[in-house]
């Protein structure tokens, strides 16, 4: 049987026999600082944009805890740095807010106690779980996507005497590509993907978390009158004192998207200034930036191994993008780098073909606002388009493409947007602005490409962020940066801020 | 629905309901009931404007009636893909059988092209490997006889003799294609022949031979001569006795998948197939059998067509029978087509699985009946729902 049908045949079964089991783990200091936090949280006043700030900047570090299986005192892990900084906000509590200061002062005492241990309860757990399943290969899923080399170091390490394969996958674990023997998921079931649990890839399937973070049993995606039984979780729980349990969502990070109403300056031209849906997203280091969500936009990625190495450009669809994912920025200067480069290898030509590009495009988007777009796809077949519909007509308007496939739609525009005498013309010149973003983007690559090689990207991995400076010729800085967080909602934003990477305040 | 039991020669002003038609597949299912029992029952449905039950009978060739007037399912003679005909091979060339699920899945397209009205088959498996090209597979051989018995001879002579004077043709003499041009239809002692015009002489083609004649799809370069022979030979099992040259000789639009189209044309092209003949297996693609419009090339001849999820589809080449909406994001944004039914493959390892499955069960809270069909088959993690929206 091909490898194709064996793995599909593999995948149907493992989802009905698969096991899962919740494997809690208690820890004292852990237990303290959420309980702390716990406090903490009930004692602030609600909508206090001080304490919101705090708050969530300690459920973050919270949450780097609970999902990042590497000690307490690890470097990647920051606490030390996170404590100093929120020790400096906190300095004039006393007297700003003195009702609260105990309970700030205790979390940040609990924490401070967590950040000098060098204990790794989740790396010595996933050690115990090889020892009891000896299985050939295992998978360990993290949630967080920081941290992850040296996370991977430290289970590296633990396992050191085991002959087991090991790959550690970041992010929501919506596709692990091999089936495995064991595969643990740090932290509940509910952080990651439901196809973890639902397309399983392992006959045991173990969630490693801490007790505080409560879970009880799996979600049922069964459909009505299904014949298949409940899947049941497992749970080897802690036994001892009451614990302040947290539910898996509020355990995740909470993101604030407030900077996406941010009022933007800077000059724009008119078509800049055209509105476009955006996707906020949250990356390392504090940086965020708006991907433009409109059909057919695509983005540069780039896929990394933990040490640096087996590095790979890939274009994907912007809604492909998912956390842990490695997305390529212009992080000096900005707008539309491949815009820029063209326009270079254009020279004189450049300002002319643009304003020409501009015109048609300006025409069409005037008919679209005023009459919707099925009603000029409709007026477009009518002119002779072949291909017009609702949908093309708004990605021909968009900055995707130059010129339609066929010539029979783009005249159909021209005619519709008053150029009809001038369509060689135009086809000519968004012929060749085509090929000159075809030509950007290979030199935009080989450049990227001979930069990886020459840059020492490794060391920079932890940060979640590497820097490319291309050559001199070109100029410019392109940054790879982790994604952290992608928000749920899209956003309607002016043109230019797509892509334009923003400083927030996010621990 | 349009596809494969619209062509029985009744206008379809005068025809029942698809959908009743269905329900009185489903009340009847493998009993024998007497009349008043069948109009009880579709009472109890809540059907009460049920045509009468002779006109019924006078527009549907799905019912029989025996000498006691009890009615029962008339048995229709479609192909089916035996467990014992389509499977792989081990790599040692050993025959080996269908898993269940994926025998699951072709039956899903098997049933799918026999079962009447515009309904709506949800299946939500582990994973969507295969899964739509399968059930493709299933739904086409079902069909596949469609054209090749006398009732469907009359309809693909229908669509013959609707074409424009001068269409260029192809006859099949046996294993040979030869080049004709239709020149209209003639009546002779009340029997219908189609005129071809090939080379010197005329040619009167009877209704039940109108199979062989296929019109070219481009009048520029075509091709005649030898049809490929792997595909013969690899359908030849799977069609039971429909001749393979026929069958790929004409085209008809019987399922419409919409997404996963790299997946889809991997795994239709994916040769590790092979159908049992006798104790020899050939091996095979799905897609000699699926013919994807988008894959066979201007000549070819299709029985399927592939689009990306939301992209819009223009039905130049005709009204799919089916439409299968190839995973979650297919589903969410999927185009509806009137009175065509669609069966949609929400795998749960999909990025949009909650999202779609929220859209199922809000169509199927609002739904105006189920359908009782086959069940899938235990421990292969597949589930399944089948039933009439309300909306269409």
């Amino acid at each position: 049987m091909s490898s194709g049908l064996d793995l599909a045949t593999a995948t149907n079964r493992l989802s009905e026999v698969a096991l899962f089991r919740r494997v809690e783990v208690a820890n004292d200091s852990i237990a303290s600082f959420v309980s702390a936090l716990s406090n903490l949280e009930r004692a602030v006043p609600k909508d206090d944009e001080f304490w919101d700030t705090v708050v969530r900047r300690l459920r973050r570090t919270r949450f780097d805890l609970f999902s990042t299986p590497v000690p307490f005192n690890d470097p990647s892990l920051g606490l030390v740095a996170r404590l100093d900084s929120l020790e400096s906000d906190l300095s004039t509590i006393d007297s700003g807010y003195p009702e609260q200061a105990p309970a700030a002062r205790d979390t940040i005492f609990r924490l401070r106690v967590l950040a000098g241990q060098s204990e790794n309860p989740m790396a010595e757990h996933v050690r115990r779980l090889v020892g009891e399943y000896e299985p050939l290969s295992i998978a360990v899923v993290t949630r967080s996507t920081r941290s992850a080399r040296s996370a991977e170091s430290h289970i590296v390490a633990a396992l050191e005497d085991c002959p087991v394969a090991l790959s550690l996958i970041q992010g929501l674990g919506e596709s692990v590509p091999f089936l495995r023997d064991l595969l643990v998921c740090i932290g509940p079931f509910r952080w990651y993907s439901p196809a973890l649990v639902e397309a399983p890839n392992a006959p045991i399937n173990i969630s490693l978390c801490y007790a505080q973070v409560r879970e009880t049993d799996l979600p049922d995606y069964r459909l009505p009158r299904s014949t298949r039984p409940l899947r049941q979780l497992l749970i080897q729980a802690v036994q001892g004192a009451s614990l302040d349990l947290i539910d898996p969502q509020e355990a995740l990070p909470q993101v604030s998207w407030a900077w996406v109403d941010r009022p933007e300056s800077g000059g724009r031209t008119e078509v800049e200034d055209e509105e476009r849906l955006a996707r906020p997203v949250l990356l390392a280091g504090g940086l965020a930036v708006l991907i433009d969500a409109e059909p057919a936009a695509s983005l540069l990625t780039l896929e990394l191994n933990t040490d640096g190495a087996a590095r790979v450009l890939r274009r994907i669809p912007a809604e492909e993008l998912v956390e842990g994912m490695f997305l390529v920025l212009r992080t000096e200067g900005g707008g539309d780098f491949v815009e820029e480069i063209a326009d270079r290898l254009l020279g004189d030509n450049a300002a002319r073909l643009r304003e020409m590009q501009r015109e048609w495009k300006r025409g069409l988007v005037r008919h679209i606002r005023s009459d919707g777009a099925a009603a000029v796809a409709s007026e477009l077949i009518r002119r002779g388009s072949e291909r017009a519909s609702a949908g093309n007509v708004r990605r021909w308007a968009g900055d995707e493409l130059l010129r339609t496939e066929l010539r029979s739609d783009f005249q159909a525009i021209m005619s519709l947007v008053g150029l009809g005498e001038s369509v060689d013309e135009y086809w000519r010149a968004m012929g060749t602005l085509h090929s000159a973003h075809q030509r950007a983007g290979v030199l935009i690559r080989r450049m990227l490409l001979r930069a990886m090689t020459t840059t020492g990207a490794a060391s920079d991995l932890a940060s979640g962020r590497l820097d490319f400076t291309l050559e001199d010729q070109m100029g410019g800085q392109l940054s790879a940066v982790r994604v952290e967080s992608l928000a749920d909602m899209v956003v309607s934003v002016q043109k230019s801020r797509i892509g334009r990477l923003t400083v927030v305040d996010e621990a | 629905m349009t596809g494969p039991t619209s062509d029985d020669g009744v206008s379809t002003v005068d025809k029942p309901d698809d959908d009743l038609l269905a329900r009185l597949e489903t009340i009847i299912g493998r009993r024998r009931l007497s009349p008043q029992a069948v109009a009880t029952e579709l009472r109890h449905r809540g059907v009460d404007s049920a045509p009468n039950l002779e006109t019924i009978l006078a527009h549907s060739n799905r019912f029989r009636v025996d000498a006691n007037g009890r009615w029962s399912i008339q048995e229709t003679p479609e192909v089916k893909v035996s467990r014992r005909t389509l499977g792989t091979l081990s790599p040692s060339g050993s025959w080996i059988p269908l898993p269940d699920w994926a025998q699951f899945l072709l039956e899903v397209g098997s049933t799918a092209a026999r079962t009447r009205g515009t309904w709506s088959w949800v299946v939500s498996l582990p994973t969507r490997s295969y899964a739509a090209v399968l059930i493709a597979t299933g739904f086409v051989i079902a069909t596949a006889r469609e054209g090749g018995s006398s009732r469907g001879g009359a309809a693909w002579f229908r669509q013959l003799a609707a074409l424009p004077k001068g269409t260029s043709v192809t006859i099949r003499d046996g294993e040979r294609l030869t080049k004709a041009v239709f020149d209209g239809v003639r009546t002779e002692n009340g029997n219908k022949y189609l005129v071809l015009q090939a080379r010197s002489e005329t040619r009167l083609i009877p209704v039940g031979e109108c199979v062989r004649v296929t019109p070219r799809r481009s009048t520029a370069s075509a091709s005649t001569g030898t049809i490929r022979l792997a595909d013969r030979t690899f359908l030849k099992p799977l069609l039971n006795r429909v001749e393979p040259l026929d069958f790929m000789r004409r085209s008809k639009l019987q399922c419409l998948i919409c997404g996963g189209v790299n997946d889809v044309r991997a795994e239709s092209l994916d040769a590790t197939f092979a159908a049992l003949s006798g104790s020899t297996a050939i091996r095979g693609r799905l897609q000699s059998v699926i013919r994807i419009a988008r894959l066979v090339g201007q000549q070819g001849h299709f029985r399927s067509d592939l689009v990306a999820a939301g992209e819009t589809y223009d039905d130049n080449l005709g009204q799919p029978a089916v439409v299968i909406h190839n995973g979650a994001d297919a589903y969410v944004r999927r185009a509806r087509f009137d009175n065509v039914p669609e069966i949609a493959l929400i795998g749960r390892s999909d990025r949009q699985m909650e999202t779609a499955l929220s859209l199922v069960l809000t169509a199927y809270s609002q739904r105006r009946g189920d359908l009782q069909v086959l069940a899938p088959p235990p421990s292969t993690g597949i589930d399944q729902i089948v039933f009439f929206e309300d909306s269409r």
